[in-house]
C-alpha cells in the first residue's frame, strides 16, 4: 500500500504512493508513475474514490485562492449583457486586500428568465455570491439562492443608495428613479438601509388602493427629505402591506 | 562603522576556519515558518549572523497587466537589503546588485514550482535582508522556498541553497562575510534534492575544473542537510497549526521524522 | 488597486464598526483609549547596526535600525551633528503596499516620524560633533514595516526611539586632520524621548491605535508627538479629509498624553531590562 497513511504530515517532494494505488488530487503531483506531495500538510486518503490529497488539518487548502463554496463579497466593476465582472474583497468574511476578479454569468443569477445582466446588476453594486470553481482566476460566481445577490446598490442617475420597495424592485429616495436588481434577502441591512414597501408602485390588484384611480401613487408628503435614515425607525413598519411582507421580514432578521 | 581588517589567514594550522568551523561545516541555521501575519506565506532564516525574512503573496492578480503570461504564473522576486544590514549604511534605492540577485533567485526557484497551474496570475516573493553576513542569496532561497511552501504554492520539492568557496586553497562550505570578501572564490548553488538537479549556479574566483566539480559535490551534500532542516521547520510550523485536541500528534510527528530519516539513508 | 479594495471594504464595514462604537466597543474588544499590547525586541541586527529594535503591536510590526556614520556637517550648522529618519512601507508588509518608489503615505510616515524625533530634539545634535565644521556623526534611523495592520506611525515611532535609546557607536577623535577611533563605544546622546500617539476619528468617536479595518473607515486621524514634559512637539492630521472640532482635538491631546506616558515607561523599562540581562 501507499508509503503514507491518512494523517501523515508531508512536505513538498515527499513520495506518497504510486499512481496505481491512488489518484493524485489537491496538493500532489505525479511524475513517472509516482505520486509526490506538492504542498505541505496532512495526507488525506479517500479509499472510496481512491484519491490522495494534501490539506490542512481542517481539510482546507493552504493556498490563498478561492475554493468552491466560498462565500464572497465584492463590487461589480463592469456589467455586460451576459455577465458582470466583480472585484472580490471578502472571502468567507475575511478581507482580501488584493481583490480577485470574479465573474457572474447570466446563467448563475436566478432560475427565472432574465433578459440581460443589466436588469439585475449594475456597476458599483456590492454583491454576495458563492464561488463555483476552485483555484481559478477569474472566479466563477453564482448568486442563485436567497442569501446571495446584491446587498447594496446605488442609483444610476444620482448615485444615492437605492432602497428596496418590494422584492427586487428599488427606488432612489432622492430622484425617484426606479430600478431592478437581483437582491439578497438582507439587502441594505449592513448599510443601514430600510425596506420601504410603501414606496412600491401601486398596481391594479394592490390591496390598499387609496380610492379612485388605481394607477395613482400613495401620498408622498415630504418624501424628498426621506433620505435613508441610518438606524432610525421609518414609517414603513406601520404601513407595510401584508402581502409582500414575509419575504422582507425574513431578510431583516 | 569601524573599518574592517583583513584577517591574516582564513584557515588556521589545524585546518579550522576563522570562526572555528571545519571546512565542510555549516553555520548554525534556524528556520521559522509563518512569521508574518499579513503575508500568504512567510519564513525567516538565521544562518550565523545572516537574518533574512521572506514573504510570499499570491497567486494573485498581476498589475501591471501587460506582464501577465497566458500559460503560467509570473514569478516576481524582490530582494531588498535593509540600509542597516551591512557595515556601511546602504543607500535606500535598489541597487544593481539587488536586481541581479532578485533575478537569479527567481530562476533558482522557478524549476521547482508548478506555475502553469495559475495562468495570468503572479506569485510575489519579497525578501528583506535584515542583517547580512555572507551567503545572503543562498539564505534567501532557503527562506523563500519555505515561504512558498507556507503559502501553499504547489512545488516539486523545496529548494535548499548553499555557497561553496575556496579560502587558502581549501574548499569550504557556507561562506561567512570575511571568507566571501577575502577568499579565493565563491560558488553559490541551489539544488532540487529530489533529482539533484542544480537550479542556481554562479561562480567567481579561480577554480580548477576538478576543484569546481568537487565543490559542487560538497554543495549538494550541504544542500541535502539544509533540506532536512527545512523539512523540520515545516513540521514544526504544522504542529502549531494542528488542532490542540489531537493528543497523539507528537507521536505521529516522531514516527514521521523517523521515516524521513530512513528514506534519506536509502538514497 | 489596493486603495480600491480598501474603499469597498470600508464601505461594507462602516456601519458595523460605527454601530459597535456607539455601544462603546471596538472590533477587537479594546477600550477606546487602549493600545494593543506592545512588544519590543532589541538587538535584532546586533552584528551590523549600532542599535536596532523590533516592535510588535498586534499584527503590526516594524523594525528599526540605527546607523552612525561620519560625515561633513551641513554648512549652516557646522557645530551640529545630523539625524535622519527614514521609513519604508515595503510590499512585504501588506498587499496594500506596492512595489516601486515610495508613495505619498510612505513619505508621510517617514516625515511624521522624523518630525516627532527631530522637533522634540530627542537626539542632542550638539554632542554629535567630532570636529566643528569638519566632521560630525550622522545618525540614521531606518524603519521598515514588516506587517501592517494599522497604526504604522506609532509603531515606527516606538521602534525608532527604542533603537536610539539602545544604540552604541564607536567614538572618534580628531587628530592630524583625520578622525581616529578611540576604541570607546558610546551611546547616542539623548535628552528627550518623544512618543507619537495616533488617534482616529470615526464619526464623533475618538480611538487610539486604530486597526487597519478602523483606518479604512476613519474620517481622519491625528498624530501627536508628546515629549517628556508632556509638551506637544509635533502634530499631523491625516489619513483622510474629515474635519475635527477643537473640542475633539482637545480630547485627543488628553488621550495622547496619557498613552505616551505609558509607552515611554515601557521603552525605558524594557531598555533597562536589556541592559541588565
Amino acid at each position: 500500500m501507499a508509503d503514507v497513511k491518512s494523517g501523515d504530515i508531508v512536505v513538498p517532494g515527499d513520495q506518497l504512493c504510486v499512481i496505481e494505488e491512488l489518484m493524485p488530487s489537491y496538493g500532489t503531483y505525479e511524475n513517472d508513475g509516482v505520486v509526490y506531495a506538492a504542498t505541505f500538510g496532512e495526507c488525506k486518503i479517500d479509499m472510496k474514490e481512491r484519491v490522495i490529497r494534501v490539506v490542512n488539518p481542517d481539510g482546507s487548502m493552504q493556498i490563498a485562492l478561492p475554493v468552491k463554496g466560498d462565500i464572497m463579497m465584492g463590487q461589480v466593476t463592469n456589467a455586460y449583457d451576459q455577465r458582470v465582472e466583480v472585484s472580490i474583497v471578502k472571502r468567507n468574511g475575511e478581507d482580501i486586500l488584493n481583490p480577485f476578479i470574479g465573474e457572474v454569468h447570466i446563467s448563475n443569477v436566478t432560475r427565472r428568465f432574465i433578459k440581460s445582466m443589466l436588469d439585475v446588476m449594475q456597476p458599483g453594486d456590492i454583491i454576495r455570491a458563492v464561488a463555483l470553481n476552485t483555484h481559478e482566476i477569474p472566479v466563477q460566481l453564482s448568486v442563485v439562492g436567497p442569501e446571495f445577490g446584491v446587498v447594496f446598490a446605488k442609483c444610476r442617475k444620482c448615485g444615492d443608495p437605492l432602497i428596496l420597495t418590494t422584492h427586487n424592485n428599488m427606488i432612489c429616495p432622492r430622484c425617484e428613479n426606479r430600478e431592478t436588481r437581483e437582491v439578497a434577502s438582507d439587502y441594505g441591512v449592513m448599510f443601514g438601509l430600510e425596506v420601504r414597501p410603501d414606496l412600491a408602485p401601486r398596481r391594479r390588484h394592490y390591496r390598499r388602493t387609496g380610492g379612485g384611480n388605481s394607477r395613482s401613487y400613495p401620498p408622498r408628503g415630504g418624501r424628498r427629505n426621506d433620505r435613508p435614515r441610518y438606524g432610525s425607525q421609518g414609517r414603513s413598519d406601520s404601513r407595510r402591506g401584508g402581502r409582500r411582507s414575509p419575504r422582507h421580514d425574513r431578510g431583516r432578521r | 562603522m569601524s573599518p574592517e581588517v583583513k584577517p591574516d589567514f582564513l584557515i588556521n594550522a589545524e585546518g579550522l576556519r576563522i570562526d572555528g568551523r571545519r571546512p565542510d561545516e555549516l553555520r548554525p541555521i534556524e528556520f521559522k515558518v509563518g512569521v508574518l501575519k499579513q503575508a500568504d506565506g512567510s519564513a525567516y532564516i538565521k544562518q550565523g549572523k545572516t537574518f533574512i525574512i521572506a514573504a510570499v503573496y499570491g497567486p494573485r492578480e498581476l498589475h501591471p497587466r501587460h506582464l501577465t503570461l497566458s500559460d503560467r504564473a509570473y514569478l516576481r522576486v524582490v530582494y531588498r537589503m535593509a540600509t542597516f544590514s551591512v557595515p556601511d549604511r546602504k543607500k535606500p534605492a535598489p541597487s544593481r546588485r539587488e536586481r541581479e540577485i532578485s533575478m537569479v533567485i527567481a530562476n533558482a526557484l522557478k524549476p521547482a514550482l508548478f506555475l502553469e497551474d495559475f495562468p495570468k496570475a503572479v506569485v510575489d516573493i519579497f525578501i528583506q535582508v535584515i542583517q547580512a553576513d555572507g551567503g545572503t542569496r543562498c539564505a534567501a532561497i532557503n527562506a523563500a522556498s519555505l515561504a512558498l511552501a507556507d503559502a501553499g504554492v504547489p512545488m516539486k520539492c523545496l529548494v535548499p541553497a548553499v555557497a561553496v568557496g575556496k579560502a587558502d586553497g581549501t574548499l569550504i562550505v557556507d561562506l561567512g562575510d570575511q571568507e566571501d570578501k577575502y577568499g579565493e572564490g565563491d560558488v553559490p548553488m541551489a539544488i532540487m534534492p529530489l533529482t539533484d538537479e542544480i537550479t542556481l549556479l554562479q561562480q567567481d574566483g579561480s577554480f580548477t575544473r576538478e576543484e569546481l566539480l568537487e565543490a559542487m559535490q560538497m554543495g549538494i551534500q550541504a544542500c541535502k542537510y539544509i533540506h532536512e532542516l527545512q523539512k523540520d521547520a515545516l513540521m514544526k510550523a504544522y504542529a502549531t497549526k494542528a488542532p490542540s485536541e489531537d493528543d497523539d500528534f507528537d507521536d505521529d510527528m516522531e514516527t514521521d521524522l523517523g521515516e524521513a530519516e530512513i528514506i534519506g539513508e536509502e538514497d | 488597486m489596493g486603495d480600491y479594495s480598501a474603499e469597498i471594504i470600508s464601505h461594507i464595514d462602516r456601519n458595523h464598526i460605527k454601530e459597535l462604537l456607539s455601544r462603546g466597543e471596538r472590533i477587537d474588544g479594546r477600550r477606546f483609549d487602549e493600545y494593543r499590547p506592545i512588544e519590543i525586541e532589541y538587538d535584532i541586527v546586533a552584528a551590523k547596526a549600532e542599535g536596532s529594535a523590533l516592535v510588535r503591536m498586534g499584527a503590526t510590526s516594524v523594525i528599526a535600525g540605527v546607523k552612525v556614520v561620519l560625515g561633513e556637517p551641513y554648512p549652516d550648522t557646522p557645530d551640529e551633528g545630523v539625524t535622519m529618519i527614514t521609513a519604508e512601507m515595503p510590499p512585504i508588509a501588506s498587499p496594500l503596499f506596492e512595489l516601486g518608489p515610495p508613495k505619498e503615505d510612505a513619505i508621510e510616515l517617514a516625515r511624521v516620524v522624523d518630525r516627532g524625533v527631530r522637533e522634540s530634539e530627542t537626539v542632542d545634535v550638539k554632542q554629535l560633533v567630532v570636529e566643528p565644521g569638519k566632521m560630525v556623526y550622522m545618525v540614521f534611523v531606518d524603519i521598515y514595516a514588516l506587517e501592517f495592520d494599522g497604526n504604522l506611525i506609532d509603531a515606527a515611532s516606538i521602534a525608532a526611539n527604542a533603537a536610539l535609546i539602545t544604540a552604541k557607536f564607536d567614538e572618534y577623535k580628531w587628530e592630524n586632520d583625520e578622525a581616529v577611533p578611540t576604541g570607546n563605544r558610546i551611546p547616542v546622546p539623548l535628552k528627550n524621548l518623544s512618543i507619537e500617539c495616533t488617534i482616529a476619528k470615526i464619526d464623533d468617536y475618538l480611538i487610539v491605535d486604530p486597526l487597519l479595518k478602523e483606518e479604512f473607515v476613519q474620517d481622519c486621524r491625528l498624530t501627536i508627538a508628546i515629549d517628556e514634559n508632556d509638551n506637544l512637539t509635533a502634530m499631523q492630521k491625516g489619513g483622510g479629509s474629515g474635519p475635527m472640532t477643537l473640542e475633539q482635538i482637545e480630547r485627543s491631546m488628553d488621550m495622547a498624553i496619557a498613552s505616551a506616558k505609558d509607552i515611554r515607561e515601557l521603552i525605558r523599562s524594557t531598555a533597562k531590562e536589556r541592559e541588565n540581562a
